[in-house]
């Protein structure tokens, strides 16, 4: 048991970051290469401006005519998302590692609300799950492997608040915690999940597009 | 008198009494009688035209077979066997333009036609009263010759010389 | 929804052209579209098929393109007839390419570029719509969709312009004039079909006091070709454009009131005919454009007794407003010659697609019963607004509102900017005919 919890915090949990941050940026750079290969064109008409106010308007939540269409869903996206990256960056057991192992720590949160907005990441994604499964719109979109991902998101988060209560046996919760973020971090650069990073890339490129060459407001 | 008559069809009634008055005119000067129906699209720029068989596109069957039609229910009325001085047109459009448009072309001397049509063959006659109708109100302002718009019988034209 | 489809031919599917057809398009671009749509499902609501349909989820624009676009990329271009037939309805028969879906994605995926790609494909095979396909043809053979020819062409010129003496003097249609500042070019429907546009605007241009001339070739703004997937037919019609601008040395090429062309001209069009800076070699200005700066600069002005009292709206085309970017001009205009206008809502760039665009009209009475249904959205705009006068600088929107008025019976009357603006504009003293002068 110890055996494996040294290698998913040692050797792991240092090939997780490296797939995850490298994979990112080798998938960057492969489709950076791929645009100037093949999307040179689409070069002529960037506008720095309209990319940032296309980024800009979706990052605010309800600062886009598509997500006041649908608002209870959009508050719920935001607020899953700021959860998902605020509570593992922010968490004082998370820091505490970091700090022992390299010295440099950010800034924890109290453990009541790490707490609180853990249970608020498990609520949105059994309402995102739900959502996919009541709206038909959206179910005949969803494949099985849309429903993997988002479980495969909310493991680390309900393990983690498991192993945190001492609900249930405490070192396979922790062991769980730490493999199922360890195999969500590597799946990221392969998978939609990638959106962390492409987002920012899509949304410019609409911004230049629609924005930089009509200005018309794609939010 | 009178060398090329264009009288427009439009295959009902309305303007037979505009025919008989045309047919008269035409034997009297001794002109060449052209007898033109224009296809009414709906719209005013996508070329398909309305049919009995529905709306299509205005094609070389489509006019052809109207032509036919329209050979059949003119040339009964005319008392020669085969008149040769008699033509038949058929085009597919906004009606005034296209009459507008041949009658420039061929350069008549006249046009002679009814005051108003029934819009949609499958809807039926949809007044009982006779009307200025948009295609005569367009033709008799736009074209550059006489233009006789026939409406009763009472209107038939008597060329008696006294 | 299958009946009376019109494929063109029955051959074996080629791989080849295909795989090559979607390597060019494979790059960083589409690429991450298609991995990176997350299936959230926002753009249903944006798309009026959806919405008019009864929101059937199979009509959703990520579903549009994961079936078509999608699945051509998965099954690595080893595609047969009976998916391309499938395509053919969902690329053609359930999409316009309006934009508006990929203004109301997330990650800004631009759905309608899928479709388009997806439709280049489908032609590469001879599977695209009859109407379109005679047009192409027209194309090749006369430089224009309704192989209207040179001679025609003129004569109908000139016929118009004796139409007008009546109503200005000394109105001509200046054919291939040299230098002038723009060559305008028109939609080969208004010759064809409604001559009465080109009188129009040579109204208005004289009494602006403009420098014009309409040439004598090279005179169709149009690319339906665009809209059928044939890229390098679609490349030849705006190149023979360009073209004779650059022979007759005009300053800027004037799109006639059309939607399509004004996206053709300048957006794709550098593209499609090989300028790589994606600029077109002499400047393209739409009418509502410079109609627009006509008022503003007072060198058209409205009788203010003859300014319509009737409630007025304004369609928006989708490629002049959304992917034009002249929605505020167009509202400009309309501020002058009407005293009530009602906007619709949504409005804007963010206004609906009637349905009749992307070829929908063209495309012919096989569509029809598609094009009423999923035209109910914009019925209800219409209806909304309360207008008796709807005004649409858009051939496509014309015909299929005056469809939809049929329809949905929503008692309007459609207009193009140019017919409100001749029958209310104040004919300056030195241009009005010899009798009206007379006769004070």
């Amino acid at each position: 048991m110890y055996k494996f919890y040294e290698i998913l915090t040692g050797p792991g949990l240092w090939f997780a970051f490296i797939i995850f941050i490298g994979g990112l940026i080798l998938r960057l750079t492969y489709l950076f290469a791929l645009s100037r290969e093949k999307d040179k064109i689409f070069y002529n008409h960037m506008s720095i401006s309209w990319g940032l106010r296309s980024i800009g308007h979706w990052l605010i939540p309800l600062g886009s005519a598509s997500t006041r269409n649908q608002p209870v869903f959009a508050v719920v996206f935001y607020v899953f998302h700021i959860c998902l990256l605020g509570v593992p960056l922010f968490l004082s057991a998370h820091n505490i590692l970091w700090d022992e192992a390299f010295g440099i720590s950010l800034w924890s949160m109290p453990d009541s609300w790490a707490d609180a907005l853990t249970m608020v990441v498990i609520g949105t994604v059994v309402f995102l799950f739900i959502r996919r499964l009541a709206r038909p719109e959206v179910r005949i979109l969803t494949s099985f492997w849309d429903y993997f991902l988002l479980v495969l998101t909310l493991l680390p988060f309900l393990t983690g608040f498991l192993a945190y209560h001492q609900w249930g046996p405490y070192n396979t919760m922790l062991i769980l915690h730490i493999l199922s973020a360890e195999i969500l971090l590597i799946v990221v650069p392969f998978s939609k999940l990638a959106h962390l990073v492409l987002f920012f890339f899509t949304r410019a490129f609409i911004g230049f597009e629609m924005g930089g060459r009509r200005k018309a407001r794609a939010w | 008198m009178y060398k090329k008559i264009l009288f427009c069809a439009d295959l009902y009634a309305s303007s037979d009494y505009a025919f008989a008055s045309a047919l008269d005119l035409a034997e009297r000067s001794k002109a060449e009688l052209i007898i033109i129906h224009v296809l009414e699209s709906r719209h005013r720029y996508s070329g398909q035209v309305i049919t009995e068989d529905g709306e299509v596109w205005g094609s070389e069957e489509v006019f052809d077979k109207l032509k036919g039609v329209l050979k059949e229910y003119y040339f009964s009325r005319i008392e020669e066997e085969n008149p040769e001085n008699v033509r038949i047109v058929v085009r597919g459009g906004v009606p005034w333009i296209e009459i507008l448009r041949f009658a420039r072309k061929e350069k008549v001397d006249l046009i002679v036609m009814g005051s108003y049509t029934i819009k949609d063959p499958k809807k039926g006659p949809k007044v009982e009263k006779p009307y200025l109708g948009e295609n005569a109100q367009q033709v008799t302002l736009r074209a550059r010759c006489q233009v006789f718009t026939v409406t009763s019988p009472k209107q038939q034209l008597n060329f008696k010389r006294e | 929804m299958s009946k009376n489809l019109n494929y063109t031919t029955e051959q074996p599917v080629n791989v080849e052209k295909i795989r090559k057809i979607l390597d060019v398009n494979n790059g960083a671009r589409i690429r991450t579209w298609l991995n990176i749509c997350s299936r959230c499902g926002l753009c249903a609501d944006s798309c009026f098929f959806y919405l008019a349909n009864n929101k059937d989820p199979l009509l959703s624009p990520a579903y549009k393109f994961k079936t078509t676009l999608g699945e051509m990329y998965r099954k690595k271009g080893n595609l047969d007839r009976e998916f391309l037939k499938k395509c053919y309805g969902i690329v053609w028969g359930e999409c316009t390419t309006c934009k508006r879906c990929s203004m109301y994605c997330p990650f800004g995926i631009d759905i309608a570029t899928m479709i388009s790609t997806a439709r280049t494909v489908c032609w590469s095979q001879g599977v695209f719509p009859e109407g379109l396909a005679r047009t192409l043809t027209y194309y090749q053979e006369t430089g224009n969709q309704m192989g209207m020819s040179e001679e025609d062409f003129i004569e109908t010129c000139e016929w118009m312009a004796e139409e007008l003496e009546d109503e200005i003097r000394g109105v001509t249609i200046p054919i291939d004039k040299q230098g002038a500042k723009y060559m305008y070019t028109v939609n080969p429907r208004e010759p064809v079909y409604y001559p009465q546009d080109l009188g129009m605007a040579a109204q208005i241009f004289t009494v602006a006091g403009e420098d014009w001339t309409m040439p004598s070739s090279g005179w169709d703004c149009t690319n339906l070709a665009m809209f059928a997937g044939d890229r390098e037919l679609a490349g030849k019609v705006v190149r023979s454009m360009y073209d004779k601008a650059l022979e007759l040395g005009a300053e800027k090429i004037l799109i006639t009131e059309c939607g399509h062309a004004y996206r053709s001209a300048a957006f794709e069009g550098p593209y499609l005919a090989g300028y790589t800076e994606g600029k077109p070699p002499v400047q393209i200005v739409h009418s509502v454009q410079l109609f627009y700066e006509y008022f503003r600069d007072g060198r058209i002005r409205v009788d203010p007794d003859k300014r319509i009292e009737e409630p007025v709206t304004y369609q928006d085309p989708c490629n002049v407003s959304r992917n034009g970017g002249l929605w505020e001009e167009g509202r400009k205009i309309i501020d002058y010659i009407a005293k009530d206008f009602r906007d619709m809502t949504p409005n804007r760039e963010h206004n609906h697609c009637c349905g009749g665009g992307g070829g929908f009209i063209p495309m012919g009475p096989e569509f029809r019963s598609r094009r009423m249904a999923s035209g109910r959205v914009k019925a209800g705009q219409i209806k909304a607004t309360g207008a008796k006068i709807v005004i649409t600088p858009c051939h496509n929107c014309f015909d299929q509102i005056t469809d939809l008025n049929e329809e949905y019976d929503l008692g309007v009357k459609v207009a193009s900017l140019k017919e409100i603006i001749c029958e209310s504009m104040v004919i300056p003293d030195h241009l009005k005919p010899e009798q009206v002068k007379d006769q004070d």
